[in-house]
């Protein structure tokens, strides 16, 4: 009877301790998320750790635009660079905007893309993803991206990616009008919006804030005010969300 | 050294203007040929974390008389970086050059060594990694006279991050008889790897079949040398993408058979070319379509994991569940359950042996409710794992 009764504390014990194991050893294998400030924006950082972007220029895209209209692009983001980031979305301090970049044409973009639409449809999340792209590859690259902002106005942006996954992007009116008819978006809209005033300001945001963030490359992301190039895990963007949450992301953007 | 120094100030820099600035500086000057050298056979190197460049002639200057030069443009890259083929697949970018500013050249052709298959996040390209070399065939406009090669290289290099390049490289050889040995070599290496018109590697394609509502290509191919690893790399064009291909062999490994399906096809398609590698050896060949599909040489039945797999797996299970046992938590437990058990005098052993397989019943009724829980877990977009 002692003996037995020895046993179950050794098994309460035992239990108490797998649980403790269990709880807190994740914790242990956790890498330490490293950040540099950024001193131009200011108020911006820069994940670090186990980053693969750094050692590069930063790139300014493949055939330059007229430098005048650039250099006006630029002066219109930097006055307010939290509105060019997040749109409407900088002043509510209950979510967490993230801000992707991408390119039709670069391979692990449409991973970033997927992964990103997917926490941000999780039902506790506070994320909020304001797409932007950074066609940097050249003209079918541009187009492209064209459609996809285009596709955005009817909000059909991942729709519009995640059909372009299994398809090459072409920009002729027979495969814009059936891709636009597969995603059930209006095609008339699509065409126009396409060559239309907005979507054209819109990249050029775009590639404002990507000479302004000093983006290498694409996919390249803005969590808050956390400026994330390369591949990170959605552990460590959440938990970079959350850490975004809690020391209030948007100060940054009242001082900007 | 000073180089060296100068970066790590640019890497800190505040001020992105000054970096910029001062980046375009370092670039020029590192691309600026070593000009005044008279028997350099390389150019400057173009070099960042994803790629180090230069440009390389097999010839030391230009032999008299000679109409050709033999060149080539050498990239090494850096882990995991990878760098497109012509047909660079699904997406991607082929390497371009422009030779504008370069004097006495008629013409350059770019001849592009067979590729490698990358399948990255479920999409399919065709590329190089670690190092290649584009060799380059240059027709002089002037024979034998004095040579400066200017390239304007535009690539594409992509990891997890893509970073589009775009550097310029310049070369001059003068007129002068000489070999340089080690690019020769390194450009000839290459130049083998580029696929031929089927002579040399014995390789030559039977037929090549669209269905109807052309999803897939169907094509057989045949070797006079056994097939050893070989890959099917068909180009239609830049609007058409080719998924991943179903390669069997027959007849002693001499015949290749393959089935890959259309991802995309654009309306109007161009005549259709097939890549076909194997080791050392490729063919780019321009089939005539056929009318019927081959039908494969033999059936692939549903893709189960082999027996030494399965045996693998459960020998690992075994192995974890002992580890988890013989744990002190749980050791004592099972003490508890035995003497519970069997601790009873008088106990049938019927009854024993009953009670121990209700027990095992519990156990994987439990198991398998937590594999449950974990499926509708990650079900409702849960991450079920340890590591961050």
């Amino acid at each position: 009877m002692n003996t037995n009764r020895r046993n179950t504390l050794l098994a309460i014990i035992g239990l108490g301790a797998a649980y403790a194991g269990l709880r807190f050893l994740p914790d242990l294998g956790r890498d330490k998320l490293v950040f540099e400030m950024i001193d131009d924006p200011l108020g911006f950082r820069r994940l670090t750790a186990g980053e693969s972007s750094s050692g590069f220029d930063p790139f300014l895209g493949l055939g330059g635009s007229d430098a005048d209209h650039l250099a006006d692009s630029e002066i219109r983001v930097r006055s307010d660079i939290c509105g060019a980031l997040y749109g409407d979305l900088h002043t509510d301090p209950g979510i967490v905007p993230v801000a992707s970049f991408s390119d039709y044409f670069c391979p692990y973009c449409r991973v970033q893309t997927r992964r990103l639409a997917a926490l941000e449809a999780r039902p506790d999340s506070y994320l909020r993803v304001i797409w932007h792209e950074l066609p940097e590859l050249g003209e079918p690259s541009i187009l492209a991206a064209k459609a996809a902002l285009a596709a955005k106005r009817q909000g059909a942006y991942v729709a519009f990616h995640q059909r372009l996954m299994k398809t090459s992007f072409q920009a002729t009116p027979r495969y814009l009008m059936a891709l636009a008819d597969s995603i059930g978006i209006d095609h008339a809209k699509l065409i126009a919006d396409m060559q239309g005033d907005q979507v054209a300001r819109e990249l050029e945001t775009s590639a404002a804030l990507g000479r302004i963030l000093a983006f290498v490359g694409t996919p390249a992301m803005v969590i808050g005010r956390t400026v994330i190039q390369g591949e990170v895990s959605d552990n460590t963007l959440l938990r970079i969300a959350a850490m975004e949450k809690e020391e209030g992301w948007a100060s940054t953007c009242v001082v900007a | 050294m000073g180089f060296d120094m100068r970066c790590r100030v640019i890497a800190r820099s505040p001020n992105l203007i000054f970096a910029t600035i001062a980046s375009l500086v370092l670039s020029v000057a590192a691309l600026i040929p070593l000009a005044g050298s008279l028997h350099a056979a390389t150019s400057g190197i173009f070099v960042n974390p994803a790629i180090n460049a230069r440009l390389i002639t097999a010839e030391n200057g230009v032999a008299p008389g000679a109409m050709t030069l033999t060149a080539g443009l050498y990239l090494q890259l850096g882990d995991n970086w990878k760098t497109y083929w012509r047909s660079p697949g699904e997406v991607g970018i082929p390497t371009s050059i422009d030779w504008t500013g370069s004097r006495n050249v008629a013409k350059v052709d770019l001849l592009w060594p067979a590729p490698e298959r990358f399948t990255a996040f479920g999409i399919e390209n065709f590329g190089y990694h670690d190092q290649v070399v584009l060799p380059l065939r240059v027709t002089l406009a002037d024979p034998g006279a004095p040579v400066r090669l200017v390239a304007r290289v535009n690539l594409l290099t992509c990891s997890t991050l893509c970073v589009p390049q775009e550097f310029t490289l310049a070369l001059t050889l003068p007129g002068v008889n000489g070999i340089d040995e080690a690019s020769a070599t390194l450009i000839s290496t290459y130049a083998d790897k580029v696929p031929d018109d089927g002579v040399l590697s014995g390789i030559s394609i039977e037929t090549a079949h669209f269905d109807a509502d052309r999803t897939a290509l169907t094509l057989t191919a045949r070797s006079k040398r056994p097939f050893d690893d070989p890959d099917v790399f068909p180009e239609l064009g830049s609007g058409t993408a080719f998924g991943q291909p179903d390669i069997r062999l027959a007849e002693n490994n001499h015949l290749l058979w393959a089935r890959l399906p259309i991802l995309s096809a654009a309306d109007d398609l161009p005549v259709l070319q097939i890549t076909v590698t194997d080791g050392d050896r490729a063919a780019s060949l321009t089939p005539d379509l056929s009318e019927e599909a081959v039908q494969p040489p033999f059936r692939i039945d549903r893709a189960l994991p082999g027996l030494t797999e399965l045996a693998w797996i459960a020998a690992i299970t075994l192995l974890g569940g002992l580890i988890l046992i013989v744990m002190p938590w749980v050791f004592p437990v099972l003490s508890i359950k035995l003497s519970a058990a069997t601790g009873l005098p008088g106990r049938l052993p019927v009854r024993i042996r009953k009670s121990f397989v209700v027990s095992a019943l519990g156990v994987l009724t439990f198991t398998l409710l937590l594999a449950l829980a974990m499926l509708v877990a990650r079900g409702f977009g849960m991450t079920v794992g340890w590591k961050p």
